[in-house]
C-alpha cells in the first residue's frame, strides 16, 4: 500500500496528538463498522486461542510457543515501528531489557508486588523510550539503525559494570524472586515457568497489543505516519509537524516490547545481560524480517518460526548459519515475509481461478 | 475482509502446526523410577564460543563415566543413558533444551557451562521436575542467592578457591607482596582476602591495583609492580587478560626477581602448551590434580588414560566425572531414578570419590571438598602440578550461603 501526503485529511491539526488519534472518516480506513468488526474478530481470536493449551499438550511445544508469542511482542514493536515510519530499529533490546530488568530489580530487591513490578517495568521502559525517542527519531534511516543499536549496547554494558553488580548480577544475571503469596494472574511463581500455566497471560497481551496497533495503524495518526513514512518534506511542507508522531510511534513502540521484556522475565524467572545484548536485537529484528512488516501479524507469525527453529537447529551447532539462510531466503524470495508470501499467493491463487470462471462462460 | 481473517488466522494456524498439535507424552511429572527404568541424563553443552571447549570435555567425561557404570551392569541396575542436546550458550536457548529433554525423560542435567545459563536453569528445574549438577561454573550466586531446591554444585565455588589461596600464603617464600588484580567482583574480593590473610601472616602489601576486564597492554602496571619493591605477586587475571600479564610480565623479565608468582585462576592445564616454560615454578589454585593419591583416583587415572591415548584427566574432565559419581551414588542410596527420591538421597549425601570424602552441604548444596595450591613444574616433556597445600572444605567455606533460601 503506498500512502501519499495527498491522503492525509487537511483539516488534521498537524502537533495535537488526541486529533490525531482520532477515527478517521468513513473510507479512509476506521469507520464504526470496520471497528465493531475488527474488536469482534479480536474476541474469537482471543477466545479461541486461550484453548491453545488443550490442543497442544506437549510441554515442550507449549514452552516453545508460548516464546515464540513474547519473542512476537517484542517483533511487532519493532515491525509497527518499520511499517508504519520506516524507521528500522535494532535497540529495542533497550526497552525489552530494561524492562525484564526493572520487574527483576522491582520485585527481588525491592520486594514488590509482582502486578506492582509489571507496572513499574512497563512504565519505565515506556519512558526510556520516550526519551532515547527524543534523540533519535530526529536522525531516519542508516543513522537512526546505528544509534539505536548503540543505545541498546551502552544499557547492556551499563548493567554488566562491577559498580551495579549488587542490583544487577553483572554477568551473572539476577534472579526473579517473589513472594509465596504473590501472585500475577492468579498464577504463583511455583507455577510460571508452566507454559500452558502462563499462556493465558501471553496471550492475552499478545491479543491486546494487535488490537491496539491495528486500530492505530487505522487511524488518521496511522496515515500521517505513512504519509511521513513515504515522503517527509512534502509531509513538512503540507503543515505537518513529522518529529512528534514519529516520536509517538517509537514511544507506543518501546511501551510494547517493554512489556514482552516483562513477561519474559516473569516466565523465564532470571534475566540475564542477554536480554540487552546484540544477538537478542538480531533475533527480534530476524524473526520480524521473516514474518514480515507489512502486515500486522507478520513478526508474530516470526517469532513462532524463529523460536520453533532455534529449538529444532540449535543441537546442530549451525544455528547462526541457518538463521542466515532464512534471512536470505525471506528477503531474496518471500518479498513480505512468509504472511506477505501466504497472502499473495492466496491472491494469486484467487486470480487464477476466477480467470477461469471468467473464461468458462 | 477475508484478507484480514486469512491474516488473523495465521498465527494460530502456525502456533498449531508448528508445535505439533496434541501430542502425547508425560508432563513432566517425573519418570518411575522402578526396576529398569534408565537413568537419563542430558548434557547441555554450549556448540560455539570460547567455552565450547569445556562442554565438550565435559560431555566426554559423562559419557565416559556411563560407559564405565553400563559396563558394570548400570548404576544399582539402572542402566544410563547420555542426550547431549548443544546450544548457541544463551540461558533462553539452555532452558528451552532443557524442558526439551525433560519432556524425553530426562531428570537430570549437567554439561551447562556459563553462570547466565546455570542461574537460569535453576530457577525453572521445579517446573521441569529436574535436577542439575553444575560441573564447572563457580560463581558463589550460584549456591547463594540465585540457589534452587533442584540445583547441585559439585566444583568448589569462588570464595572457597579464595580461601584455599589466601591460607596456603605462609608457604610462599614471598614477603613484601603485589597484588595485580582484575577490577571485578572476584578481583576485589580475592584481594580484600589475600590482604588480611598477608596480614595475618605477617607479610606485607605493598601495592594493590586493579586493571579493566579485557586489559591487553599491561607495560605500566608491571612497571608499578617492579617499582613498588615487591618480591612477591598475586594476581588474578583470567582468560586471555591471564596469557597477556605472563607473556608481558616475562618480556618485561618481571619474574626473575620475584620469589613468588601466585594466580587465581590464571594459569590451567590448557594453557600449559601456550604459555610454555615461563610459568615454571608459578603457584595458582587448583580445584582438582591428577596424582592425588586414593584408590578411586588411581582407578580413574588409570581407565581415564587407557581409553583417551595415554592423556591424563584434567580438572575440567575430573569435576564432570565427579558430578556423574555424585549422581551416581545418590541412585544407589535411593534405589531409585525417581527424581524427588534421588533429591533426598543428595540432600544428605556423604561418599567416598575421586577427591577423597566429600559430601553435599544440605543448606546450600554446595560440594564439600578439598581445595589445592598447587605449583607448575616439569613433568616430562611438558608442565604439570606440584600439589603445594591441601586446603579442606572444612577451612575454606565452613557455612552455607545465609543468602541461600532453600
Amino acid at each position: 500500500m503506498s500512502t501519499t501526503a495527498e491522503q492525509v485529511p487537511s483539516e488534521v491539526p498537524a502537533t495535537d496528538p488526541a486529533a490525531l488519534l482520532a477515527p478517521a472518516p468513513v473510507g479512509s480506513g476506521l469507520d464504526r463498522r470496520t471497528v465493531l468488526r475488527g474488536l469482534g474478530l479480536a474476541v474469537v481470536v482471543l477466545v479461541v486461542g486461550l484453548f491453545v493449551p488443550d490442543v497442544i499438550s506437549d510441554p515442550t511445544n507449549m514452552g516453545i510457543a508460548t516464546d515464540g508469542v513474547v519473542l512476537g511482542i517484542l517483533a511487532l514493536s519493532i515491525g509497527f515501528l518499520a511499517h508504519r515510519s520506516g524507521l528500522i530499529s535494532l535497540g529495542h533490546t533497550a526497552f525489552y531489557g530494561a524492562s525484564a530488568y526493572g520487574l527483576a530489580i522491582a520485585t527481588t530487591s525491592w520486594d514488590w508486588s509482582p502486578m506492582q513490578a509489571i507496572v513499574f517495568a512497563v512504565l519505565g521502559g515506556t519512558v526510556l523510550g520516550l526519551v532515547i525517542g527524543a534523540f533519535v527519531v530526529r536522525t531516519p534511516g542508516v543513522s537512526f539503525l546505528v544509534l539505536t543499536l548503540a543505545i541498546g549496547q551502552a544499557l547492556h554494558q551499563l548493567v554488566v559494570q562491577d559498580s551495579v553488580r549488587e542490583t544487577t548480577g553483572a554477568y551473572d544475571g539476577l534472579a526473579v524472586t517473589w513472594g509465596a503469596d504473590d501472585k500475577v494472574a492468579g498464577i504463583a511463581q511455583a507455577d510460571i515457568g508452566n507454559a500452558a500455566t502462563f499462556w493465558p497471560l501471553a496471550w492475552v497481551s499478545l491479543v491486546v497489543v494487535l488490537v491496539v496497533l491495528w486500530l492505530v495503524g487505522r487511524s488518521r495518526f496511522g496515515r500521517v505516519l505513512e504519509a511521513i513514512r513515504e515522503n517527509e518534506e512534502r509531509a513538512r511542507f503540507s503543515g505537518f509537524n513529522t518529529y512528534v508522531p514519529r516520536l509517538i510511534a517509537f514511544t507506543l513502540s518501546s511501551a510494547i516490547a517493554s512489556l514482552a521484556g516483562a513477561l519474559f522475565a516473569l516466565k523465564a524467572s532470571f534475566v540475564s545481560p542477554d536480554t540487552l545484548s546484540f544477538v537478542t536485537a538480531g533475533d527480534s529484528l530476524i524473526a520480524a524480517i521473516v514474518g514480515g512488516f507489512a502486515t500486522l501479524v507478520g513478526p508474530l507469525v516470526g517469532g513462532v518460526v524463529y523460536i520453533y527453529a532455534q529449538s529444532e537447529l540449535s543441537d546442530s551447532g549451525n544455528l547462526q548459519l541457518f538463521t542466515g539462510i532464512a534471512l536470505v531466503v525471506a528477503v531474496v524470495f518471500l518479498r513480505g515475509g512468509i504472511v506477505g508470501a501466504v497472502t499473495d499467493g492466496g491472491r494469486k491463487l484467487r486470480t487464477i481461478v476466477q480467470t477461469r470462471k471468467g473464461a468458462g462462460r | 475482509m477475508h484478507k484480514k481473517l486469512l491474516a488473523a488466522a495465521v498465527p494460530l494456524m502456525a502456533v498449531g502446526a508448528m508445535t505439533g498439535c496434541g501430542s502425547s507424552s508425560d508432563s513432566g511429572s517425573g519418570g518411575s523410577g522402578g526396576d529398569g527404568a534408565p537413568l537419563k541424563i542430558a548434557l547441555i553443552p554450549p556448540s560455539g564460543g570460547p567455552l565450547a571447549v569445556f562442554g565438550k570435555d565435559s560431555t566426554t567425561a559423562w559419557q565416559f563415566a556411563a560407559d564405565e557404570a553400563n559396563a558394570n551392569g548400570g548404576v544399582d541396575g539402572h542402566k544410563v543413558e547420555i542426550v547431549t542436546s548443544q546450544t548457541d550458550g544463551t540461558p533462553a536457548a539452555t532452558v528451552r533444551a532443557a524442558r526439551k529433554a525433560t519432556q524425553g525423560g530426562a531428570r537430570f542435567i549437567s554439561g551447562v557451562i556459563t553462570s547466565p545459563e546455570n542461574g537460569a536453569l535453576q530457577q525453572q528445574l521445579p517446573s521441569m521436575n529436574a535436577i542439575s549438577f553444575n560441573t564447572f561454573g563457580k560463581d558463589d550466586a550460584l549456591t547463594g542467592k540465585q540457589c534452587s531446591a533442584n540445583a547441585y554444585r559439585t566444583v568448589q565455588n569462588t570464595a572457597m578457591d579464595v580461601d584455599a589461596v589466601a591460607k596456603s600464603l605462609e608457604k610462599l617464600p614471598a614477603t613484601k607482596w603485589a597484588i595485580q588484580a582484575v577490577d571485578y567482583a572476584t578481583g576485589r574480593t580475592a584481594a580484600k582476602i589475600f590482604t588480611a590473610a598477608a596480614k595475618q601472616a605477617g607479610k606485607q602489601v605493598v601495592l594493590t591495583q586493579y586493571a579493566p576486564l579485557n586489559t591487553t597492554e599491561f607495560g605500566s602496571y608491571i612497571t608499578k609492580i617492579k617499582n613498588s619493591g615487591a618480591d612477591g605477586v598475586f594476581a588474578i587475571e583470567f582468560g586471555a587478560d591471564g596469557v597477556a600479564f605472563v607473556n608481558q610480565g616475562a618480556q618485561f623479565k618481571l619474574f626473575q626477581g620475584l620469589k613468588s608468582v601466585l594466580g587465581f585462576n590464571m594459569v590451567s592445564e590448557p594453557l600449559f602448551d601456550a604459555l610454555g616454560d615461563k610459568i615454571e615454578g608459578f603457584y595458582n589454585n587448583i580445584g582438582y590434580v591428577h596424582q592425588l593419591d586414593n584408590a578411586k583416583n588411581r582407578a580413574f587415572v588409570a581407565a581415564w588414560k587407557a581409553k583417551n591415548g595415554g592423556k591424563d584427566p584434567y580438572y575440567v574432565q575430573a569435576d564432570a566425572y565427579l558430578g556423574a559419581q555424585t549422581l551416581f551414588e545418590a541412585v544407589k542410596k535411593a534405589k531409585s531414578v525417581d527424581p524427588a527420591k534421588v533429591k533426598t538421597a543428595l540432600d544428605s549425601l556423604s561418599f567416598d570419590s575421586i577427591v577423597g570424602q566429600v559430601s553435599i552441604r544440605p543448606g546450600d548444596h554446595q560440594i564439600l571438598r578439598d581445595s589445592y595450591l598447587g605449583q607448575v613444574e616439569k613433568q616430562g616433556s611438558g608442565l604439570g602440578w606440584k600439589v603445594i597445600n591441601t586446603v579442606p572444605a572444612s577451612e575454606t567455606q565452613p557455612q552455607a550461603d545465609p543468602s541461600c533460601k532453600l
